[in-house]
């Protein structure tokens, strides 16, 4: 029974950890109709940052190799995590400062270039972490991230983690519905909905472009540090972009895009599937076929269902 | 603002091409390697071009296509000729006979496959009006699902083609040619030129560009746009499953993420030739070749893909049209 | 100048947009060798008139005839075969195509000889046109490309031919000369239906004209009788 509970809080861990991160999406593609297929870059960026931000210094009898661990684990206030805050938001600010030059160069470009753009994006970064050793560890990844809140003696760690990845998604959709139905964001809809008419109106798009972008990607951002401290070892394979850009594109999909509470019952339900129909017999259990189901989901709900289950208002 | 603008481009221009031409002087076995290479590109990326010029949309699933092809040419050889291990090869080339007869079986499988395809998901998509990403979109779902597919049932191993090693061609300045490169590259210019002339000389080819220009004009004048656009897909498929045939021999491998890593160069290729035009994807090709050999002169050659991603950022924000000229995009 | 029986009839055509209905029974017929002109005032319906007849939307209620075969539901391929050319007001034209491929394409569907034959015949009538032949449509001046989207529509030898704004946008030398080619065609026997902004001149080449308002046929006359009324000359003629 233990066993049971165990592998089920492991599953909502990582459900509301990837729903932050389509969360983020659903602010780029859902609300402005920013096309970008690199989620992984800012997934990336916020997991590395988190994990160099908080690991302590290199050991070279471990062979680690990367420069610089900046041991922020050992800020507390009081006995009390606060290290864990701020390297949230130090990778939403990291992933913020990547996202505004980056916008700023290609946000004038069509969707689908945009779209060509992130995606390389995301594979010259991975390429990045995998030779720069100095920056994390290369291919041999950063692992023994220390945990927040360990001290908390409640037996099972895994109840705390969830805790802390619960509180930080009611946080981040708290400010993504807040700044949805603000009139900025009314704005992006309008974007999305019919550009020209914006232009006509005399809102400054490409800015409003650029702050959607930058807003999205520190969310994306916050979803990698969860990531990083939720499951203790990064590497470069992690951001492959079938687990990092495209089953959050099928979320949002599903989950319905253009809101916030869609683009998180997505991730749910696409995580659940994920991860129960390990338990299918013979080959339907098979990892690949769950490729398989995530492309056709993008593709039939492109088909038929491209509001989602849960549509926007 | 507008002419600092064009003169900064084309300083910026003038310096890529002077900064190419220096490294092959220095270099210039980096310059055959990329344009041997580049001509790969080309292959993959005429069909690419065919299908995002004519039916408007960046087909993220061209590269499985190309993976798909190899996969299931490798299949029939083993099934029809199970001998062909010890048979053969062609001339100076490492492939055998048996391969050129089972490609273009396969890539007439591939052809009808992606015909199917359109009629079951392209054509709705058409009809709901979808915009042009939508459309990228689902055909990136599709890219997923093929992988996927491929994976399932020849596994996420690495194959090939039964092949005989066969010595490089030496020549001066240190350059090597591998046989296969060469015959590949001579093939990818020849469907160059065969597609140009299908495209502007054929009835076919002007009623595939009528289409293009105005599908609605075209209707009133009696061609059957729906059927114009399978010939559109037959030919792409058909397209990309050479290539991605000709790359596996090419690198004696075939992976199933062979089609997708090459998706971000082959773009930056039709991009730079202008989208749509057969020639333009040719010269895109070799160029991006190019580029991507000459710069593992100088960096650390893993960093291929990251060159490959600023080539096609540039052309993006300097050339969209691409560098002939191209009347540009209308969609 | 009328023979005794039309050559098209329009028999109370209601027709729209979608939910959007924009004309109401409206009746029209027309016959052999002549031309007639729609004018009105924009959006009254003129040009969804001609959709609906040129089977480019389908009529809510009502039916078309043309040599006294139903034709209501045809699409404008179909109704080439039976006769009837339409040329769209813009985007009439193929830019990526040469001249000739353009008429190429207009004669798609014809048997080499048939293709041949045409293309003489529209070459004759537009001699311009011979020495463009290899030139990109997309270089083409504004006049020439009408030119060249009329010639288009005639490949297919049509009796009737549908004109939705041919002058638009053109300058009034040229005006001029697309409206030549208009009695051109009427002098080799092929019945016109046209639209037009520049009415008075519309009007002045034209046996019939017909005035619509609001999607309603309100006035139908000899052209000569409506250029001479002062009110329809007030309010559509500039005066």
């Amino acid at each position: 029974m233990d066993s049971i509970l165990y592998f089920f809080i492991g599953f909502l861990i990582m459900s509301g950890i990837y729903a932050v991160f389509t969360v983020g999406l659903n602010i780029h593609w859902g609300q402005t109709g920013l096309f970008n297929i690199g989620i992984a870059s800012f997934f990336l960026l916020g997991a590395y940052t988190a994990a160099i931000f908080s690991s302590p210094s290199p050991n070279l009898a471990k062979y680690e190799e990367y420069l610089w661990g900046g041991n922020f684990s050992q800020l507390t206030l009081l006995g009390v995590d606060i290290w864990f805050p701020i390297i949230l938001l130090l990778s939403a600010f990291i992933c913020i400062l990547v996202a505004i030059p980056l916008a700023m160069i290609t946000i004038r470009l069509k969707e689908d270039y945009l779209a060509l753009v992130t995606l390389g994006l995301a594979e010259t970064l991975r390429i990045v972490f995998i030779n720069e050793t100095w920056l994390a560890n290369g291919t041999r990844g950063m692992y023994s991230i220390p945990r927040p809140f360990d001290y908390i003696n409640i037996g099972n760690y895994d109840y705390i983690y969830f805790v802390v990845v619960l509180i930080t998604l009611i946080f981040v959709y708290f400010i993504a519905q807040k700044a949805t139905n603000s009139p900025w964001g009314r704005v992006l809809r309008g974007i999305k909905d019919n550009e020209n008419t914006m232009i006509a109106s005399g809102k400054n798009v490409l800015k409003f472009k650029v702050e959607a972008f930058a807003f999205g990607a520190g969310i994306m951002g916050i979803g990698g540090a969860l990531f990083t401290h939720g499951k203790r070892f990064i590497d470069p394979i992690t951001f492959e972009p079938m687990l990092a850009t495209f089953i959050i594109w099928s979320m949002l999909m599903v989950g319905g895009s253009g809101n916030n509470k869609g683009a998180i019952f997505g991730s749910f339900l696409m995580w659940g599937i994920w991860t129960f129909t390990q338990f299918l017999p013979g080959f339907l259990s098979d990892a690949n076929l769950r490729f398989v189901f995530v492309g056709l989901i993008i593709v039939l709900f492109q088909l038929y269902k491209p509001q989602g289950i849960i549509p926007a208002k | 603002m507008k002419k600092f603008d064009l003169l900064l481009d084309n300083k910026i221009l003038s310096l890529i091409i002077i900064v190419i031409c220096l490294a092959s002087f220095l270099k210039p076995w980096l310059l055959i390697n990329g344009i041997l290479i580049g001509s790969l590109y080309s292959l993959g990326s005429i069909g690419l071009s065919l299908i995002y010029g004519n039916l408007k949309f960046a087909n993220m699933a061209h590269g499985d296509f190309m993976t798909l092809s190899s996969y299931i040419a490798l299949t029939l050889m083993m099934f029809l000729f199970p001998n062909s291990e010890n048979s053969t090869s062609v001339g100076p080339f490492t492939f055998k006979y048996e391969l050129l007869m089972v490609m273009p079986l396969a890539a007439i499988i591939i052809g009808l496959m992606a015909v199917i395809l359109d009629k079951l998901i392209f054509k709705k998509l058409r009809k709901l009006n979808a915009t042009s990403a939508a459309i990228a979109l689902c055909s990136l779902g599709l890219a997923v699902s093929i992988r996927g597919f491929i994976q399932f049932i020849w596994g996420t191993d690495s194959a090939s083609f039964p092949r005989e090693s066969k010595l490089f061609w030496d020549l001066p300045f240190r350059i090597k040619i591998p046989p296969d490169m060469f015959f590949c590259s001579v093939v990818a210019v020849i469907i160059a030129i065969i597609f140009y002339l299908v495209l502007f000389k054929t009835t076919l080819g002007k009623a595939i560009r009528a289409t293009s220009d105005n599908p609605d004009l075209a209707r009133i004048t009696g061609i059957n746009t729906d059927r114009i656009i399978l010939y559109i897909w037959f030919i792409g498929g058909i397209l990309a499953a050479t290539a991605g045939i000709l790359i596996s021999v090419q690198q004696a491998l075939i992976t199933p993420v062979m089609g997708w890593k090459i998706l971000i160069p082959l773009f930056a290729a039709v991009i730079v030739g202008g989208i749509g035009n057969p020639i333009g994807a040719l010269i895109g090709g070799i160029l991006i070749g190019i580029t991507g050999e000459l710069a593992t002169g100088w960096i650390n050659p893993s960093y291929k893909p990251a060159v490959y991603f600023f080539v096609l950022l540039i052309v993006l924000l300097l050339r969209p049209n691409g560098i002939l000229g191209n009347k540009g995009r209308q969609f | 100048m009328k023979t005794t029986h039309p050559i098209l009839v329009a028999k109370e055509i209601t027709a729209g947009y979608g939910e959007q209905v924009i004309i109401r029974n409206i009746n029209l017929e027309l016959y052999k060798s002549t031309i007639t002109t729609i004018i009105g005032p924009n959006g009254c319906g003129k040009s969804t008139f001609l959709k609906s007849i040129s089977g480019i939307i389908d009529p809510v209620e009502g039916s078309i005839l043309i040599n006294d075969i139903e034709v209501t539901n045809l699409n404008t391929f179909e109704l080439s075969k039976m006769g009837l050319g339409y040329v769209p007001q813009s985007e009439n034209i193929f830019p990526s195509l040469s001249v000739i491929d353009n008429l190429k394409m207009g004669g798609y569907i014809l048997d080499n000889q048939k293709y041949k034959i045409n293309l003489n015949k529209v070459l004759e009538m537009f001699p311009d046109l011979k020495n463009k032949l290899f030139d990109s449509a997309s270089n083409l001046s504004g006049g020439q490309r009408q030119m060249l989207a009329l010639s288009r529509a005639l490949m297919l030898d049509p009796k009737i031919i549908i004109l939705d704004e041919p002058t638009a946008g053109l300058s009034p030398v040229i005006v001029d000369e697309v409206l030549d080619n208009i009695i051109a065609l009427k002098k080799s026997s092929i019945t016109v239906l046209l639209v037009e902004q520049n009415a008075k001149k519309a009007l002045s080449i034209s046996d019939n004209g017909v005035v619509f308002s609001f999607g309603k046929k309100v006035m139908e006359d000899d052209a000569k009788n409506i250029l001479k009324n002062k009110q329809i000359s007030k309010l559509y003629l500039g005066g």
